[in-house]
């Protein structure tokens, strides 16, 4: 049978079955430029469908990729219909919480004048991870709503991730959160009733019934997030040797997650050979350093979609130049028959 | 290809992948990648062969620490139920002595009780217990164990308590209370004048002999009580106060009274002996009304 794999993702950005698509790596390797690209790919593949991108990372770039702010509610994409972005933001959604804490405790002047200043988002907003935390509920909440019925459905969701860490982190939660809320439901199982006819009257609060909630919601994400049909993660590096270091490192801890990796996107490669105008001595010895290291990724991931992409003379930068440059994920780059768009990239302002 | 055959080859390119990850494989894979370069001080230490070959509470996993710490907690809060002490069981009876001391304040007996630590009074006791911390229980025997109570062993008991008050009241009131009221309101009848027991008869002095009459009968209701309690080896208001279990479920320093669990049972215990008297004396003041009302007929 024919092992080859394609070095493209075609498959990926013409599937009708993922639901959860993450494009995560190293930082500066151009994350964000191929989520954009992945997320545009798919969306002009599939028009009939609704598809979002969701950044992760607290250093947000999805507004600065697009030249158009996007907040912490999904919006449409200028020019395009189906393609909608996010950017969460977790002081923001933080300082919700704080107002919401606020509001509530309109009675108690004491608390309510520590949380007017704020306290309660300075002191969640430090807790590590809470990022990853917040990007979770953000999950959680999209499930819960396609569930329902309620707001936007999306068939896709693309993940714009933070750098490999963050990224483990918030891959870590099902895991976490499931076994925590299996200490919980011992505990609220013995105190429950006596905790609830503590905060009883207007503040009834069923907790067994809550943390059963969040449980199943917890264990939905567990399922989506390792079957390889919903879920899927596309690895963003360059070819150095560090990047490709922390590739493989990436690689093995999603594995260990029971996540699907099949794809690896290379970028800022020179190809200097093929361009026979533009080639200085710099960059002729930078793409033979890029070329070592480019056939130890082939040998590595020769079961995997590796898709190479080359380096720009310009920032990849709004709808139309992220347009020409993610075509390239569909089809693959040949850079002697493309290496034209590397110059054409229109100027941002 | 067709469907069925794009979907094999992605199972099996998948499997491939698994199959080279796995095994040591990828620990070789990453000692490939920083063999390449001199002197690297990169990990080759490979996430997925870490995870499988250490046991599963390897240590470093610190959610597998917190659950850990969160079963000693739980194994705490468990362990810490309140021993099962009887603060005025194991020592000596200290119904029997406020009761004493009251029926001597009663007769106009001045003099303070001795508070010896042979005969702790109830306040003595309150304050001690405030004074503890939360480790009451050192130093006192627990006469009953903390073991699992059968529940026929309970429902015999609870039997046996029963039948014992039961008696406790006839006999308190059918051949004392009863006979005493009767005779208190005929006084002056010649037919059942009694001349020996004049200062008995005299009803200014019936409270005096009632409550003496009260702290004897309880006193001897509550030995035999807890001759019963020692030889099921059952606490009867440990094991049927509401109360008391509702108590129990409060955590530990939750609410900032030290020993909360034993000072809500020796006021019920004092609860459970004052009731008993109200319900006496409330006897004794019905048969007043019906004899007044029969004489007076």
């Amino acid at each position: 049978m024919d092992y080859s794999v394609e070095s493209n993702l075609h498959e990926l950005i013409t599937s009708t079955t993922h639901k959860w698509i993450f494009v995560g790596g190293k930082g500066g390797v151009g994350k964000t430029t191929s989520s954009c690209s992945i997320s545009i790919q798919m969306a002009l593949a599939q028009p009939t469908k609704q598809f979002l991108l969701i950044s992760t990372d607290p250093a947000h770039n999805l507004s600065d990729a697009f030249g158009e702010k996007f907040g912490k509610e999904a919006r449409k994409v200028t020019g395009m219909n189906n393609l909608s972005c996010m950017e969460i933001d977790p002081s923001a959604a933080l300082k919700d919480m704080n107002d919401m804490a606020v509001a509530q405790n309109g009675g108690n002047e004491g608390l309510g004048d520590l949380l007017q200043g704020g306290a309660l988002a300075d002191i969640t907003g430090s807790i590590p991870g809470i990022d990853e935390a917040l990007s979770f509920m953000e999950v959680m909440k999209h499930i819960k709503r396609q569930e329902e019925g309620e707001g936007e459905k999306y068939d896709t969701v693309i993940f714009d991730t933070a750098p490999t860490g963050h990224t483990l982190r918030f891959l870590q939660l099902p895991q976490t959160l499931s076994q925590l809320l299996d200490k919980f439901g011992e505990i609220a199982g013995k105190f429950g009733p006596m905790l609830n006819s503590f905060t009883g009257g207007s503040q009834n609060m069923d907790i067994m019934g809550k943390m059963n909630e969040l449980k199943s919601n917890v264990e939905k994400i567990k399922q989506q997030f390792s079957d390889p049909d919903l879920t899927t993660f596309v690895c963003v590096c360059i070819s150095e040797f560090l990047s490709l270091y922390e590739t493989e490192r990436l690689i093995q801890e999603l594995m260990s997650y029971d996540m699907d990796v099949n794809s690896i996107i290379v970028n800022q490669l020179l190809f200097a050979e093929d361009d026979s105008e533009h080639n200085c001595r710099r960059c002729q010895s930078r793409w033979k350093m890029q070329k070592k290291y480019l056939d130890q990724i082939d040998e590595l991931y020769e079961d995997f979609h590796v898709v190479t992409m080359p380096l720009c003379a310009g920032e990849i930068r709004g709808l139309n130049n992220l347009k020409k440059f993610s075509k390239f994920l569909d089809t693959g780059y040949d850079p002697k028959k493309d290496n034209k768009v590397i110059y054409e990239l229109e100027e941002q302002k | 290809m067709s469907e069925i055959s794009e979907t094999e080859k992605r199972r099996l390119l998948r499997e491939r992948r698994q199959q080279k990850f796995g095994k040591g494989g990828a620990t070789s894979r990453l000692a490939k990648i920083t063999g390449q370069t001199e002197n690297s001080f990169l990990s080759t230490e490979s996430p997925i062969d870490s995870k499988s070959s250490t046991p599963e509470p390897s240590g470093r996993n610190s959610n597998e620490d917190s659950t850990k710490q969160m079963d000693e907690l739980l194994a705490q809060i468990h362990q810490q139920q309140p021993k099962k002490t009887d603060q005025g069981g194991a020592a000596k009876n200290p119904e029997l002595d406020l009761f004493a001391q009251l029926a001597k304040m009663q007769q106009g007996d001045a003099s303070a009780p001795t508070a010896t630590s042979e005969t702790p009074d109830i306040f003595a006791q309150l304050l001690k217990s405030v004074q503890m911390d939360q480790q009451p229980q050192q130093g006192i025997e627990s006469v009953f164990g903390n073991q699992p109570i059968d529940a026929a062993v309970l429902e015999a008991h609870n039997v046996a308590v029963n039948k014992l008050k039961a008696y406790t009241i006839v006999v308190k009131w059918f051949f004392f209370i009863l006979p005493y009221v009767y005779y208190i309101s005929h006084t002056g009848r010649e037919a059942f004048q009694l001349t020996t027991v004049d200062f008995v008869m005299n009803r200014s002095n019936f409270f005096t002999i009632f409550t003496s009459f009260e702290v004897v009968t309880l006193s001897v209701y509550y030995q035999l009580l807890m001759s019963a309690e020692k030889s099921h080896n059952i606490n009867t208001l440990n094991s049927n106060s509401k109360i008391l279990k509702l108590v129990s479920m409060v955590p530990p320093g939750l609410v900032p009274i030290p020993n909360l669990r034993g000072k809500i049972s020796q006021a019920l215990q004092y609860w459970d002996v004052l009731s008993m008297y109200l319900t006496d004396m409330a006897f004794a003041i019905l048969l007043t009304g019906i004899f007044q009302y029969y004489h007076a007929m």
